[in-house]
């Protein structure tokens, strides 16, 4: 009998836990539980609510959130608009709890297929729970403080700050070095959405790391701002590096300057500059002094101060002679003697030339041409009594310059006397005579520093042949113009 | 030798009413800490809302023109005023209350000081006291009307648990008005 018992019970205890397996498993699926931890997240009066299903169920679930405000007036549950039948598990109940002091109580209501759960009741005062922050900071540094600069967070509720809900803020600034060594929590309270507070007592060029974090009286939650890292060094910082620079700059432009007024004044890099067209006749004068002059020739200097190739009406004394022509004229232009000179003629006119340089030698062209009108002038003026001569240098006179070609650099020209021709500017000039008719030599102006032997042969010849030449001259000239000076114009020399 | 300890006591008994006094430099910094201690043992001595009580409750409105005193000797009297009203209202039976027997003891304690505190700081000041605006006058009504209110429901629901916790609730808010009003006067 035992034996058929034990294997009987035996299988009723299969069966029977085969039925309570089955069973439970039934009733646990035909149990559904209701929503299940409900949590409020709240930050800055922004309300969450999020929950969790209550059973893991194959068939859909809808949620509806309801939501009484104890404090107010009405006494039925509300339920959420946004909330609606959602599938999901959290709900935006912000504009839900738009009076902050109340206190609010909420509850999800679960729907599967026809069976409605509600869950448990979440109480929640906005105004006392809400987490406060994070504030956003801004740091300035200075060498031994760093300025905090501490603007409130915004609320999401309609037209109210957080200064606008609470009226005054504490706040606490908590300022540590970098490695975590020292902590200073500053603590201060505000009524301004924005403010600001110097953290001084500080180590220069040290890093350091502040947090700010903002609660009311009567709300303690507070999520701290993060961590903000800043070495306390000196603003001026871009300064010192530009000073520096400034006055590098500054001094090379005073050297510059200095440098630039040396050059100016010629004091430095010396240049060979263009001497003036006057001195470098002078020039000349010191290079062409090489050759011995061995000619003893008359030669009277006159040095010339100014040129004039224009009219000149003169007017003098009768009396003067020859001799004191120097004197008496108040022309710019000086005679001079030379008193190793035997011939009486006063009116020698000697320049000197160099008749060297090119240059010289179209400048002594110029000067000789307008010698030569001077100098025909001085004779002109002088032989005259009383008069008014004018006396002009026939431009069709020849100047015949193809004597320089024996000689490189002279500007040495042949006049030839016999086409020269005094007149009366009055008359025609074919009336005037001409300076010497039947001197048939031309008189060569050479320069002296020119080859000896031909130079000497013509001065000689020239005065040689001068005085005869001057006195026929002097019987030519019988212009009614020119006086009857004998002797002025004995011979002209032009000496370079 | 007597004489010395009494004229000893005399002396520190002077200088803690000096310092007591000087208090009312302080008293709104105070009075938030007060406040704030208050609320916090008023939210401990019972538990979260009944459910049961959500269809009893009616809707007190607090006079929130009471937010906007602006004389700032005015709204520490009327501040006065409503700290005194709300430790009358918790005088009355609380047999049915169902709460913490000692965070109820130390919450009145803690209203009996702060409205001390006020008195003793006003009385010194009294002859500073502004007469009331008819605005004023107006919010002193309101704040009085609120509280008989409050006092009625209470004797209606024959001081019910139920009655008890919507007041709870409402004395809650009551005390965040005030802390909004005192955090006005530390500006």
């Amino acid at each position: 009998m035992a034996v058929l018992i034990g294997p009987l019970s035996f299988c009723q205890l299969v069966y029977l836990s085969i039925l309570t397996t089955i069973l439970f498993s039934l009733t646990e699926a035909s149990v559904i539980n209701p929503p299940q931890k409900l949590t409020m997240n709240s930050q800055n009066f922004e309300h969450i609510l999020s929950w969790e299903p209550g059973s893991n169920t194959t068939m859909p679930t809808y949620y509806d959130v309801m939501y009484i405000g104890l404090s107010g007036s009405e006494n039925k549950w509300k339920i959420a608009k946004e909330c609606s039948n959602t599938a999901r598990l959290f709900c935006n109940l912000t504009k839900e709890y738009e009076e902050c002091t109340y206190t609010y109580i909420a509850m999800v209501q679960s729907i599967t297929g026809n069976r409605v759960l509600n869950s448990s009741i979440l109480e929640f005062s906005p105004y006392r729970s809400t987490y406060l922050g994070p504030p956003a900071v801004n740091l300035t540094a200075c060498p031994t403080c760093i300025n905090v600069t501490v603007k409130l967070p915004a609320t999401y509720l309609k037209e109210s700050s957080l200064i606008d809900i609470y009226q005054k803020l504490d706040y606490t600034i908590t300022v540590e070095s970098f490695d975590r060594k020292e902590k200073i929590p500053i603590k201060n309270e505000t009524s301004e959405e924005s403010f600001s507070y110097v953290v001084g007592s500080l180590h220069s060029n040290t890093n350091y790391c502040v947090s700010v974090a903002v609660a009311a009286s009567l709300n303690h939650h507070s999520i701290p701002s993060a961590l903000k890292c800043i070495i306390t060094r000196s603003n001026t910082q871009p300064g010192y590096g530009i000073i520096p620079i400034l006055n590098g700059g500054l001094v090379s432009l005073v050297v510059g300057i200095f440098l630039l007024g040396l050059y100016k004044g010629g004091f430095i890099c010396l240049k060979s500059k263009p001497w003036p067209k006057v001195l470098e006749t002078t020039n000349k004068l010191h290079c062409s002094v090489h050759e011995p002059d061995p000619e003893n020739v008359c030669s009277v200097q006159i040095m010339y101060k100014e040129m004039e190739k224009k009219e000149w009406e003169y007017s003098y004394d009768d009396s003067e002679s020859e001799s004191e022509n120097s004197g008496d004229y108040t022309r710019r232009v000086i005679l001079g003697r030379d008193p190793s000179c035997h011939a009486k003629s006063n009116t020698f006119v000697h320049q000197t030339i160099d008749c060297k340089s090119a240059e010289s030698s179209s400048q002594a062209t110029e000067l000789l041409s307008s010698d030569t009108e001077n100098s025909e002038e001085h004779q002109s003026v002088i032989r005259e009594n009383e008069r008014i001569s004018r006396v002009f240098f026939h431009p069709s006179s020849e100047v015949n310059s193809s004597s320089t070609s024996e000689l490189s650099n002279s500007a040495c020209f042949n006049i030839n006397l016999n086409t020269v021709m005094l007149g009366d500017p009055d008359k025609t000039w074919d009336d005037s005579a001409t300076l010497i008719s039947h001197q048939k030599d031309a008189v060569d102006l050479q320069d002296s520093s020119a080859s000896d032997a031909l130079e000497s042969k013509n001065f000689t010849n020239t005065v040689d042949v001068k005085k005869p030449d001057c006195h026929n001259i002097s019987h030519e000239w019988q212009n009614p113009s020119v006086s009857d000076e004998s002797d002025a114009s004995d011979s002209e020399y032009i000496r370079r | 030798m007597t004489t010395f300890c009494l004229l000893q006591i005399s002396f520190v008994l002077l200088y803690i009413t000096k310092i007591s006094t000087q208090d009312c430099n302080i008293l709104p910094l105070l009075h938030n800490k007060m406040i704030q201690g208050n609320l916090h043992l008023l939210n401990k001595m019972g538990q979260q809302f009944p459910e049961q009580c959500q269809s009893e409750k009616i809707h007190f409105k607090f006079p929130e023109q009471f937010l906007k005193l602006r004389q700032k000797e005015n709204a520490k009297v009327e501040i006065q005023e409503i700290l005194q009203l709300i430790f009358y209202i918790f005088t009355k039976n609380l047999t049915l209350a169902a709460w913490d027997g000692r965070s109820l003891e130390r919450f009145q304690n803690g209203l009996n000081q702060q409205i001390e505190h006020l008195e003793a700081c006003l009385t010194e000041r009294m002859e500073k006291k502004q007469p009331y605006s008819r605005s004023e006058e107006i919010i002193r009504l309101k704040l009085k009307k609120y509280f008989q209110k409050i006092d009625n429901f209470l004797k209606d629901k024959q001081y019910s648990l139920c009655s008890w916790e919507i007041i709870r609730l409402e004395m809650r808010r009551c005390l965040q008005f005030i802390d909004k009003v005192i955090g006005r006067l530390r500006n």
